[in-house]
């Protein structure tokens, strides 16, 4: 039973006065009333957010532009020092940068720090290759014409030098036009230079950059001392001239950070000092008090260790601005905010020993967080901004969890950073929470609350499933794979100080899963969006027994997922540690430093995280092969011919037998019939992934099965699908979620099927539920029956869970009327999106969730 | 000829600092457009010619 105590105590911090009512429904109408924001500042800021999410691949609000200062500076340095290594080069390309950027402080703002020119602007990345360069600079609704010409001068200086010609160089050109084909899932990260990145922020806020280069400096004179040591022992000295070079690399871009982080201190003293402060919120005195804490705090941060909250606050977010959005252009926002930020926290809010606060003030910057995340420009290329519909990136943090022996990690922070959550109302970042029963009442409380409120977050990982799991398949020690958090929007990642993931070659990226039973029935060609081979060939699927049918779908499952997963991925990851290296990302890790090794070298790296996804997901792999064997196979009413035409026809004309189809079991009811071949295909993805033996891991690779929101904007590109889809109608939406409105037997039925997956194999397993408006946010009983919910799902061992509490009415008057809708936020797939910037078919997806009824 | 240096908006960088050179300084302005308003500071140099700047505010 729910404690009175601690509903409260939340509706006291929260500063809700429930008058008996539930309080989610009093939050709710509180922020119709009032807005976001628990402060004037915050309120103000919310006001004024320069949202950056994008629809359909494109930026939602038009004063999105493109600046080149980050090429042009870039392109200079690297023109000055041609002839370098490549791992200087791109020192001296940042510490260009940073020398001579512009930079700007904003109205109100307590975090400080910017990737771009001005606000609203977007800067560009050559040296990751022509294609994503041209994009941006054709489109002229975001490139000004003025800056056409540069920009193409800048994309002939780089052909030779950028990431996709030395990518593409050893690959033959028809291997190459399949994985350029967007069928059969994401293309390869030198064509969207996009990148995933988990930034060691621990080291930085406990050592301070100083004492990082003092390292690296000690390690450049042992290496020097040893090199002059008789006798010469060329094993082990000739490593070390790449490692002297790497280490050098560090200490320039460090030291370029500290600078650039310093040009904040003296702005915000120059504003403080000079300029009229009188209309700020809290008036010119405190405004004046403000800009000259944060000069001091900038002056400090990150060069020397943070003090207090507000100290690790500002360092952390410099960190992230350089490390994914200067230096490289990396998604997410991967840490695990309550462990990295407690002891600062504790410090500030609880002891009170170093910038002490008020724990109303730590809320309010934590609020500012969330605001500056959402303001946040990213040039990630097409492709990825069409699949993250309604969002700028995944920025998705962590919370929660217990440690190593299965101690509760949930703290006062973590409440702060939820309760942050409620007040200001932004779909970025989500949060990941780390479930376990044994987490505190007050905390699962607050998740339900957020989650009652209709954000879609935090979404729910199964910490002791996915301890247990990172244990056994990537081998981190029980003290690290206790304080995972997630990369993206499902992968549990390495991290504090030491060897954290620093790209999507080693995590991420994905290939089409729906897409595998049309191209076995098509012999690897797709008829429907390329006019192309893409698949491997399979034969004539006419002649097809149920044993040839798996043997197709496992021989085209293979050749996908070898071009994505292992070539594209092992072909990067050669060419950015060898060309493409990020200097300060490696500062930031322990390993790096220790062992004088870029950010993107593999070779020995402790704790590796070697993953794949299927996105969108397999299950409908499951249904596919279940609606054919039980028409085609079982009840013998079709041949597989017959079944090949009314595929060909799109179902059209063939109505009757689409309906005989979609009422073959389905996955989502409990029903072995089909649950026992979606199992089949889950292993056969395991062992598939598992095959792949990337470099220093022979283990071989983990999937996850999700869906971001390509099951929306891939479904241009999957064909008709046997179960009863039609070409172009939205593919399944989760990693194991049931076809929407096809799972009739409730939520218990949903999580029984689930839970006969091989889970314990699986990285992720993204599973969707909706649930009701009237129980979650109206009902006082709401969070015993969740409780109850959470309770079955993590004894049957469920990998994930996430909810949209949303009701049908009210996304169906925002399609009406989306100007009176703005707030209204909605779970996608792996993260949160504003309803109203999704497309026409992703919205009708959502709606078509099946609403399940608990209690 | 007006030069940057004589411009209220000019603030020259100080000698201790990590971008310094001889005659850097920030052009600091206050911006304003619909969603508000911020302090943006660029590179410029004391020297620069100022002529053509609309910006230029005479200390």
């Amino acid at each position: 039973m729910a404690s009175a105590a601690v509903l409260e105590e939340i509706s006291r911090e929260l500063k809700i006065d429930r008058k008996g009512q539930p309080l989610g429904k009093v939050m709710w109408e509180k922020k119709i009333k009032e807005g976001p924001g628990s402060t004037p500042r915050t309120k103000h800021l919310y006001k004024r957010c320069r949202w950056a999410h994008t629809a359909g691949g494109e930026y939602v609000r038009e004063d999105i532009k493109v600046s080149l200062e980050r090429a042009r500076l870039y392109t200079e340095a690297h023109k000055a020092n041609a002839g370098e290594l490549s791992v200087i080069i791109r020192a001296k390309c940042l510490e260009n940068y940073m020398k001579n950027c512009s930079v700007y402080i904003q109205d109100e703002e307590m975090i400080v720090g910017s990737h771009n020119e001005y606000p609203d602007k977007l800067e560009l990345f050559p040296e990751g290759g022509a294609k994503n360069m041209m994009d941006y600079l054709e489109d002229d609704t975001v490139t000004p014409p003025e800056l056409y010409d540069e920009g193409v001068k800048m994309v002939e200086h780089w052909k030779q030098w950028s990431l996709s010609s030395r990518c593409e160089r050893y690959i033959d050109p028809e291997t190459l036009e399949k994985m350029y084909n967007p069928v059969n899932g994401e293309p390869p990260v030198w064509t969207h230079f996009y990148t995933s990145a988990c930034p060691a922020y621990q080291s930085v806020l406990e050592d301070g950059l100083e004492k990082r280069i003092k390292w690296c400096e000690d390690n450049i004179k042992n290496a020097r001392d040893k090199i002059k040591t008789f006798p010469w022992r060329g094993e082990e000295n000739f490593p070390l001239f790449e490692k002297i070079d790497t280490w050098d690399a560090m200490i320039i871009s460090a030291r370029a950070v500290i600078g650039w982080a310093r040009k904040y201190s003296r702005l915000a003293r120059i504003i403080a000092e000079n300029f009229d402060l009188s209309d700020s919120v809290g008036g010119a005195g405190q405004r004046k008090k403000e800009l000259l804490e944060i000069a001091d705090i900038c002056a400090r941060v990150p060069a020397e260790p943070a003090r207090g909250f507000k100290d690790a606050m500002q360092s952390k977010w410099f960190c992230f601005v350089v490390a994914q959005n200067i230096e490289r252009y990396c998604s997410g926002y991967s840490h695990l905010e309550d462990d990295l930020m407690w002891p600062y926290y504790k410090a500030s809010v609880i002891d009170k020993t170093a910038q002490p606060m008020a724990r109303e003030e730590a809320v309010e910057l934590l609020e500012c967080e969330r605001l500056k995340v959402c303001e946040r420009t990213v040039t990630k290329g097409r492709w990825m901004r069409m699949v993250h519909q309604g969002i700028n990136d995944l920025h998705i943090l962590s919370i929660g969890g217990l440690d190593e022996n299965f101690n509760d990690m949930c703290t006062d922070l973590t409440d702060a950073i939820l309760e942050a959550a409620l007040n200001i109302h932004t779909n970025e970042p989500s949060i990941g929470f780390k479930y376990s029963p044994k987490c505190s009442e007050k905390t699962r409380r607050l998740v339900y609350e957020c989650i009652s409120q209709g954000f879609g977050f935090p979404s729910i990982k199964n910490h002791e499933k996915n301890f247990s799991h990172s244990i056994k398949y990537h081998e981190w020690p029980p003290e690290v794979a206790a304080r995972w958090a997630l990369v993206l929007c499902m992968a549990p990642g390495v991290t504090g100080r030491y060897s954290t993931q620093k790209s999507r070659n080693e995590g991420g990226g994905g290939i089409d899963g729906p897409v595998l039973v049309p191209l076995a029935l098509s012999d690897g060609f797709d008829y429907w969006f390329s006019n192309k081979q893409c698949g491997a060939h399979t034969g004539d699927a006419s002649k097809f027994t149920w044993e040839d049918l798996l043997k197709a779908v496992e021989i085209q499952t293979k050749h996908n997922a070898h071009n994505h997963i292992s070539i594209n991925k092992e072909i990067t990851s050669y060419a950015e540690n060898k060309w493409l290296e990020s200097p300060f990302l490696a500062i930031t890790d322990d390993w790096n430093v220790e062992e004088g090794v870029g950010a993107f070298h593999r070779y020995n790296k402790p704790y590796t995280n070697i993953w794949s996804s299927y996105y969108p997901a397999c299950v409908s792999v499951g249904d596919d092969l279940a609606a054919i064997k039980y028409w085609v196979f079982d009840k013998k009413k079709y041949t597989m011919g017959q079944l090949l035409e009314a595929l060909k026809a799109n179902w059209q004309g063939h109505e009757e037998m689409r309906q005989e189809f979609l009422s073959a079991p389905k996955f989502g009811n409990d029903d072995d019939y089909v649950d026992e071949i979606t199992n089949w295909v889950f292993n056969l993805s395991c062992d598939v992934w598992g095959a792949h033996q990337t470099v220093e891991w022979k283990k071989g690779a983990t999937f996850i099965a999700q869906s971001v929101s390509a099951f929306a904007s891939n479904a241009p590109l999957v064909g008709a699908e046997p179960f009863g889809r039609r070409h172009g109608e939205p593919t399944h939406d989760g990693g194991c979620s049931p076809y929407m409105g096809l799972d009739k037997k409730g939520p218990t039925a949903v999580l029984k099927s689930v839970s006969k997956l091989p889970n314990e194999r699986i990285k992720g397993n993204q599973l969707n539920q909706r649930l009701p408006v009237g129980l979650m946010r109206e009902s006082e009983k709401g969070f015993d029956v969740w409780s109850a919910y959470m309770k079955t799902w993590h004894d049957l061992n469920c990998d994930h869970v996430q909810f949209n509490v949303i009701r049908t009415e009210d996304m169906r008057n925002a399609q009406k009327e989306p100007e009176k809708w703005q707030h209204l936020i909605v779970r996608i797939a792996g993260y949160s999106a504003r309803f109203i910037s999704l497309s026409k078919l992703g919205q009708d997806a959502i709606i078509a969730r099946t609403e399940q009824q608990l209690g | 000829m007006p030069q940057c240096k004589e411009c209220k908006s000019f603030f020259p960088v100080p000698e201790n600092e990590w971008d310094y050179e001889k005659g850097a300084g920030d052009c600091v302005r206050v911006l304003r457009d619909n969603k508000g308003k911020y302090w943006h500071a660029r590179k410029t140099k004391e020297e620069m010619d100022a002529l053509k700047c609309t910006d230029f505010n005479k200390r």
